[in-house]
C-alpha cells in the first residue's frame, strides 16, 4: 500500500494537505500558498508566502530564444501547448540548468555551512571558510553568469533583502561572503540561482525542497512560451530551411552491400 | 506605434555573436537524406533492415549481419513491456484519459525513457566491466531465479550464430544478459543502450494502450495499487 499526505477525494470536500479544500483554504490561501504545500507539505506563513512570490518575480526570466523555452517552443509549434510544456520541464530535473538547479546551489551552501559550523557570526571564520571552499572546488554551483557581467536578478534579489531585512541572515551572509571572494579571485559573478538559495535556506528549507519550490513557482516562464507557440503554430518553428542547416558528419559512402551489388559506382543523386 | 517612438528592446542574447546555422552530425537535411553518409533511399532501404538501420544510426557503424541479427534478438527480449510495468500502465491510463495517440506516445516514450534510465544507472558498472577483460562478475548480476536462467538459456539459443557474447558463458541475471548483448553488437557507451531499450519496447507499449478501450474510467482498477491518505508528517 502506498501512502500518500498530497490529497484525498471525499464526497464533497477535497483534502489537501490536512487542509479542506473547499471549506479552509478557499478564500485563505493563494495559487502561491498551494504550490508551496506542493513541495513543503504544510500551508505558509505569510512571511513565507512573500518570499515566494517575489522569487517567481525576480526568476520571471521568460525570453523564448533561452534553450529550454526554445525547445518547449518548438515542441509546441505543432499546436499542443501541455506538450511543449512539458518538453521544456523535462530538461530541468539535474544539476545543469533551470529552477531545478537551484537545490545544487543549495547543497552547495549546506556545505559550506557545515565547514563554518558554530563560527556562523563570525564575520572572518565566514569569509575564510568561504574562500577556502572556493579555492578548493573552483567550481560552484551558482557562481558564474553567462553572456553578461552581472546577473540583474541577483541584484534584484541582493537589493529586495536589504529593503525585506534579510540580509543579516546566516545562509545570506555566507553566499554574499563566497560571491565576494570568487568575484576577486577570478572575477566570477553570482547568479540568481546562489542568493535564492540562500534566502530559502535561511527559512529552513532543504535543497530538494528548494529546487521543487522554485521551478513550482516559476511555470510562468514555461506556460507562457509554450501556450503562445502552440497558437502561433509557426512554420518556420516545425521546419528551417534546408540553407540554415549544416551538416558536419561522414561524407558521403557507399555501404558495402551496395558496392557487392554494383550500386556503388553510381553517382549520388542520379536518377536510375 | 510608429517608427520613431518604437522601442528597441536589446538584450544579452541580441548582443553576443551566436552560430547562424543549426549543426547536424548524423543526417543530412534535404531531400535526399544520407545518415552517417550513406544514402537513405538509393542504398540502406536496398540492402540493410530496418534494424540495421538503427544501430548504424547508434553507433555509426554499419553492422554485420552477426551483430544485426544479435541485435534483432536482443530487440526481441527487451521489447515485451508488460501492464505490469509503469510505462505501459501510464500508456493505458493515458488511453483510459482519452489522450490522443499523440499524447500516448508522449507518455509512454518519457516513462520508457524514466525505465531505461533507471536500468542503466543500476548496470552503469556493468556496462564499463563490459569493455574490458571479463572479470569476476558481481553477484547481483548472477540470476536470482530458475525462470531468469531458463530465460538467458533461450537468449544463448537465439543467438547462436550471430556475435560472441563472452559474458553469457556466467551465470547471469536476464537485465545483465541483455546488455552484454547489446554492448557485444556495438552499443558501447550506456547512452546508446538507453536508446535502444525505448526503441525496442515503445511499439509494445503502444500496442497494449491502443488495445484499450479509449475512456474506459470504470473499467480501470483505481484502487491498483492502493493509495492511502495519511496526515502524519512524511
Amino acid at each position: 500500500m502506498i501512502s500518500t499526505r498530497v490529497a484525498k477525494h471525499l464526497l464533497g470536500e477535497n483534502m489537501y494537505f490536512g487542509h479542506r479544500a473547499l471549506a479552509d483554504l478557499l478564500d485563505h490561501e493563494t495559487s502561491t500558498g498551494l504550490m508551496f504545500m506542493a513541495a513543503i507539505g504544510r500551508r505558509p506563513t505569510d512571511v513565507e508566502r512573500e518570499v515566494l512570490d517575489a522569487v517567481a518575480v525576480i526568476m520571471t526570466s521568460a525570453d523564448g530564444r533561452i534553450w529550454p523555452l526554445k525547445l518547449g517552443r518548438l515542441v509546441a509549434s505543432y499546436g499542443g501547448t501541455l506538450a511543449g510544456w512539458c518538453a521544456s520541464l523535462l530538461t530541468m530535473e539535474g544539476p545543469r540548468l533551470g529552477p531545478w538547479i537551484l537545490g545544487y546551489s543549495a547543497r552547495e551552501l549546506v556545505e559550506l555551512r557545515a565547514a563554518i559550523g558554530t563560527r556562523v557570526d563570525d564575520d572572518e571564520a565566514v569569509t575564510a571558510e568561504a574562500a577556502a571552499f572556493f579555492d578548493r572546488k573552483r567550481r560552484v554551483v551558482g557562481l558564474g553568469v553567462p553572456l553578461r557581467v552581472h546577473d540583474e536578478r541577483y541584484l534584484a534579489l541582493e537589493g529586495w533583502v536589504r529593503r525585506t531585512g534579510r540580509a543579516g541572515h546566516p545562509f545570506w551572509r555566507i553566499q554574499a561572503a563566497l560571491a565576494a571572494h570568487a568575484r576577486g579571485a577570478c572575477n566570477l559573478a553570482p547568479n540568481v540561482g546562489l542568493g535564492i538559495a540562500a534566502v530559502l535556506l535561511d527559512l529552513g528549507y532543504t535543497p530538494l525542497q528548494i529546487s521543487a519550490l522554485v521551478t513550482f513557482v516559476n511555470q510562468n516562464v514555461f506556460a507562457a512560451n509554450a501556450f503562445e507557440a502552440a497558437q502561433q503554430c509557426a512554420e518556420e518553428m516545425q521546419h528551417l530551411p534546408e540553407e540554415c542547416v549544416s551538416y558536419v558528419g561522414p561524407p558521403p559512402r557507399t555501404s558495402p552491400r551496395a558496392a557487392a551489388a554494383g550500386d556503388g559506382s553510381r553517382q549520388p543523386g542520379l536518377c536510375r | 506605434m510608429n517608427a520613431s517612438t518604437e522601442k528597441v528592446w536589446t538584450g544579452p542574447l541580441d548582443v553576443a555573436e551566436w552560430p547562424e546555422k543549426l549543426t547536424a552530425r548524423v543526417i543530412t537535411p534535404g531531400p535526399r537524406p544520407r545518415l552517417h553518409g550513406y544514402d537513405v533511399e538509393a542504398d540502406l532501404a536496398r540492402h540493410y533492415s530496418f534494424t540495421e538501420t538503427v544501430l548504424l544510426a547508434l553507433t555509426g557503424d554499419l553492422p554485420t549481419a552477426e551483430e544485426a541479427r544479435a541485435f534483432d534478438v536482443a530487440l526481441q527480449f527487451v521489447a515485451p513491456a508488460s501492464a505490469q510495468e509503469a510505462p505501459t500502465h501510464a500508456t493505458i491510463l493515458a488511453r483510459v484519459c482519452m489522450a490522443s495517440t499523440s499524447q500516448m506516445q508522449g507518455v509512454a516514450a518519457i516513462a520508457l525513457a524514466e525505465q531505461a534510465r533507471v536500468v542503466v544507472t543500476e548496470h552503469r558498472r556493468w556496462i564499463e566491466m563490459l569493455d574490458g577483460p571479463l572479470a569476476e562478475t558481481p553477484s547481483e548480476l548472477c540470476a536470482k531465479t530458475e525462470g531468469e536462467r531458463e530465460s538467458v538459456d533461450r537468449l544463448r539459443l537465439a543467438l547462436r550464430g550471430t556475435v560472441e557474447v563472452p559474458a553469457l558463458s556466467r551465470d547471469l541475471g536476464r537485465t545483465a544478459a541483455i546488455l552484454a548483448t547489446l554492448h557485444a553488437c556495438g552499443l558501447k557507451s550506456a547512452e546508446s543502450i538507453e536508446c535502444a531499450l525505448v526503441i525496442a519496447r515503445l511499439p509494445v507499449a503502444m500496442a497494449e494502450a491502443l488495445a484499450t478501450p479509449p475512456g474506459s474510467h470504470r473499467e480501470y482498477p483505481v484502487q491498483l495499487p492502493g493509495i492511502t491518505y495519511t496526515e502524519e508528517p512524511s
